[in-house]
């Protein structure tokens, strides 16, 4: 009969708990380190990476255009920039892991990265 | 068509729609509500297929859990949320064939418990699959505590229900 618990039941439960501490403990460990978000500017082949906590401006140059990036609250946007289009300034402000400002014709891209949070949806 | 064939299709359809049902009450009256962690929910549709497994046949069990998937997707939900029932329901099911090697050393408590727990790992796998990212499985201990939890109630709710199919 299945109507009562068994020893089994005790190693399924011992396993789950098990593996539960098991995957916390492996996610605390990098988590330990500073996981802070940044921001990363690929520019000219180069990579920079930056904190967001700190307010500062940036000039960068590449291709004969100038961007001026600015760093403000945690938040990242370019303010302003000589190239034709003007995407990435219209793009607007990027402060969340995996956004990203791409400017195509001075093939700057500025992404934020660091810890994913928060969900987009919940499924069932 | 036999007799015999006639009932199990009638049982399979009446334990899809009960499925079903259950499916809708968690989605209009999510547990969250209750307890602030996103996506808990007591996973009662595994009563119905645990039922159908034990009571009926695994096979039955494997069509009635991907219809009630499919069903309630399409009526409810998008492509991801059918993705991420789709792991977790496979998961969950794959679960209730290692417990028929288990025998009887394992009660519907241990069963529930174990699906619960392999249905969240389904459902963190197809996290990262659609999001290129195994981020999501810091949110599986705190899931899989749940299922344990949650998999002691389901179990606690299939033990009279499975007593009362079999004497019927």
């Amino acid at each position: 009969m299945k109507d009562r618990i068994k020893a089994g039941d005790i190693v399924i439960i011992a396993g789950v708990i098990l593996l539960a501490v098991t995957v916390f403990l492996l996610f605390l460990i990098p988590s330990l380190s500073d996981t802070a978000a940044v921001l990363e500017i690929s520019c000219n082949n180069e990579k920079m990476v930056y904190t967001v906590s700190e307010n500062r401006e940036i000039v960068l140059e590449s291709k004969g255009y100038t961007l001026r990036v600015c760093i403000e609250d945690g938040s990242a946007y370019v303010a302003s920039s000589d190239c034709p289009d003007k995407t990435c300034v219209h793009t607007g402000r990027i402060d969340r892991p995996g956004k990203l400002i791409a400017c195509v014709p001075s093939g700057i891209t500025l992404r934020i990265i660091g810890e994913e949070d928060g969900y987009d949806f919940v499924a069932g | 068509m036999t007799s015999s064939r006639v009932k199990r299709l009638t049982l399979d359809a009446m334990l899809l729609g009960v499925a079903m049902m259950l499916s809708y009450l968690e989605a209009v009256l999510p547990l969250s509500l209750v307890i602030p962690i996103p996506g808990a929910k007591l996973g009662l549709c595994n009563v119905v297929v645990t039922l159908c497994f034990y009571a009926v046949s695994p096979l039955d069990a494997g069509i009635v859990s991907l219809m009630r998937i499919t069903l309630t997707s399409l009526l409810f939900g998008n492509v991801s949320s059918f993705i991420f029932s789709l792991f977790g329901g496979f998961f969950a099911y794959a679960g209730m064939w290692l417990c028929k090697f288990f025998g009887d050393k394992v009660s519907y408590y241990g069963i529930s418990v174990l699906c619960a727990a392999l249905h969240n790992i389904g459902q963190c796998l197809a996290g990262s699959v659609l999001l290129f990212s195994f981020s999501i499985f810091s949110y599986l201990p705190l899931l899989l505590i749940f299922a344990v939890a949650f998999g002691l109630v389901t179990g606690a709710v299939i033990t009279p229900i499975m007593r009362l199919f079999k004497n019927a």
